[in-house]
């Protein structure tokens, strides 16, 4: 079958010869093994495996492990800014392992498929009566990408995702299939919770949930100076609060989410894109002068009245964000957080007039896993985000060493440059976790050049 | 959230540039008979094309966008591929489609410019 006769047998019922279809030389320097790079969302890390791999199921998983010779580096849905992905060998993606695997309506659990987009989980748990007790505020992800990252929402009382992983399912490197919980191998499940992909391929999640449940979202403008000094009171009185504060302008945008029973409803549409996007043009248009800039937007900001939206809480959560950006986050303790803040605020406002991108605070609740940044202790994360165009470098160069003295801590999926001596410092059970690893992975196979400078081998 | 005159300039400017651009007519376009896909062809459409390609807000051009798609086929099948599977601003190389071969990812692309209901 030739290639036209070969794309017209996949696209059935149609006039394919209306549609101008390729030449032969692609698929022949696909033949010949021209390596096409991956890349990440924001684009700061590609590679160029020379293998990628999707297994159909559990068991072709397993026996592409057992059989591989080469390192092999699993991705999810390709959103973390750290060099936790990139590999010149093989390169798994996990997409294909995803959907509910099975529901527990007693214990109010379910198991998840690792693939699974978080996403697509919302609806599947909704029509099973239950839904994630929390989630961030982008839904792209994989639930397995998370996991590995510790990946987090906002909200006082709320954990990470992984503080509501029950048990997991994971293929080590000898190719075995092992179930991880408190009871049951309890070591590698404390492991497992934050793993960084560094244990083995994880093919199922257990997450505690709760029943379905209702969102009232509330955005409001608040003068900065003001915003601090209610910020504390503010999470403590909704059940999600985070907010953003917008370099140049003296003014914060809060967001606030409380459970409901009021029928969905928004009351404006909302369009975070654009917005950053005449953000940007103000950059543009005032840099020259900062004051000005700062008058004009906090003006218009002081206008804008506040903004209520409700629905199912797997609707309410995330944003699309169609801007991309590249992004350093640090976890702090919460009673540090805020006046680093005003750290970071006079360093990016008084050396780095380009910035725009808001900078977003966050506060999660404190849990007991080894590599989690959470780590016994409550959190306020400040996230400093660039326009993917721009060169982050310089302006992460300042920010970092605030962050840091601090006693931040970075997420595992975003930019950063913690040593080993600084993560072997903060983490308290580092060396739990690097012996459980070389227990189940001797060799590395499930190393990239990262992770083997992160945990210190050669 | 914020809405400015730059939105108003913006909206101007690509409704003045898209009028000068557009060179086949809507009947022409709307000629295309609908394309259907293999089952297995529509799982792989859920899992890597629909999250970004039936989200307005990704930026990415919308299943069943005829004028945008018309003007991106435009382009030759060759170089919409290649960036399909070398990846093109947002669009991630093989829509992260681990599996795809480019026969796939070509039939997906003449899917998404005029899918059937």
């Amino acid at each position: 079958m030739n290639r036209r006769h070969l794309i017209k047998s996949l696209i059935a019922g149609t006039i394919a010869g209306a549609f101008p279809l390729s030449s032969n030389s692609l698929a022949s320097s696909t033949a010949s093994n021209k390596k096409y790079p991956w890349k990440n969302w924001s684009g700061n890390q590609q590679c160029f495996p020379s293998q990628r791999i999707a297994p159909a199921n559990i068991g072709e998983l397993q026996t592409l492990i057992k059989s591989s010779r080469s390192k092999i580096r699993a991705v999810g849905a390709g959103h973390s800014f750290s060099e936790l992905v990139p590999t010149d060998e093989t390169l798994l993606s996990i997409r294909r392992l995803a959907g509910l695997k099975s529901v527990n309506a007693k214990n109010t659990t379910a198991t998840i498929y690792a693939g699974s987009i978080l996403r697509e989980i919302g609806p599947l748990l909704n029509a099973q009566n239950q839904a994630l007790v929390n989630m961030p505020d982008i839904d792209q992800q994989t639930l397995s990408g998370c996991i590995c990252t510790s990946t987090h929402g906002t909200g006082r009382e709320l954990g990470s995702l992984s503080h509501y992983v029950e048990a997991l399912e994971i293929v080590t490197a000898s190719g075995d299939l092992l179930h991880c919980s408190q009871n049951k191998n309890a070591e590698l499940f404390k492991a497992a919770q934050v793993s960084l992909g560094a244990l083995g391929i994880i093919t199922s999640i257990t997450m505690k949930n709760t029943s379905p449940f209702k969102l009232k979202r509330q955005s409001q403008w608040l003068p900065f100076e003001d915003l601090l000094s209610q910020a504390d009171a503010l999470s403590r009185t909704h059940r999600n609060f985070e907010f953003y504060y917008f370099p140049f302008t003296g003014m914060a945008l809060t967001d606030s989410l409380n459970i409901t029973t009021e029928p969905s409803s928004q009351n404006e549409e909302l369009d975070g894109n654009s917005g950053i996007m005449d953000l940007k043009s103000a950059r543009d248009y005032l840099s020259w002068s900062n004051k000005l800039r700062e008058l004009i937007l906090s003006s218009y900001m002081k206008t804008i009245a506040l903004e209520e939206s409700v629905d199912h809480s797997y609707k309410i959560y995330a944003t699309e964000r169609n801007v991309r950006f590249n992004e350093m986050e640090y976890h702090l303790p919460a009673e540090l957080g805020l006046k680093a803040l005003q750290e970071v605020r006079l360093a990016v406002e008084s050396k780095f007039p380009e910035v725009f991108f808001p900078i977003e605070c966050r506060f999660i609740k404190s849990d007991d896993i080894w590599l989690s940044p959470f780590y016994q202790r409550d959190t306020i994360s400040i996230a400093v985000h660039r326009y993917f165009e721009e060169d982050h470098v310089p302006l992460y160069k300042v920010i970092e060493p605030i962050l840091q003295k601090y006693q931040g801590r970075p997420h595992w999926g975003k930019i950063n440059t913690f040593s080993l001596k600084q993560f072997e410092q903060a983490y308290p059970q580092w060396k739990a976790f690097q012996e459980v690893r070389q227990h189940y992975d001797p060799n590395g196979k499930f190393l990239n050049p990262y992770l083997m400078r992160t945990f210190g081998l050669s | 959230m914020i809405k400015t005159t730059f939105n108003l300039l913006l909206a101007l400017t690509l409704s003045l540039m898209l009028s000068a651009c557009s060179h086949q007519s809507d009947d022409e376009i709307n000629k295309v008979e609908p394309v259907k896909i293999s089952t297995e062809l529509s799982a792989i459409y859920q899992r890597s094309c629909k999250n970004c390609h039936e989200s307005e807000a990704t930026g990415a051009p919308l299943s069943g966008d005829k004028e945008r798609w018309h003007t991106i086929l435009e382009k030759g099948m060759d170089t919409v591929l290649d960036r399909a599977m070398s990846g093109y601003q947002g669009m991630p190389a093989f829509g992260q489609c681990f599996e795809c071969n480019p026969e796939q990812i070509e039939a997906l692309i003449i899917y998404m410019s005029n899918p059937a209901k």
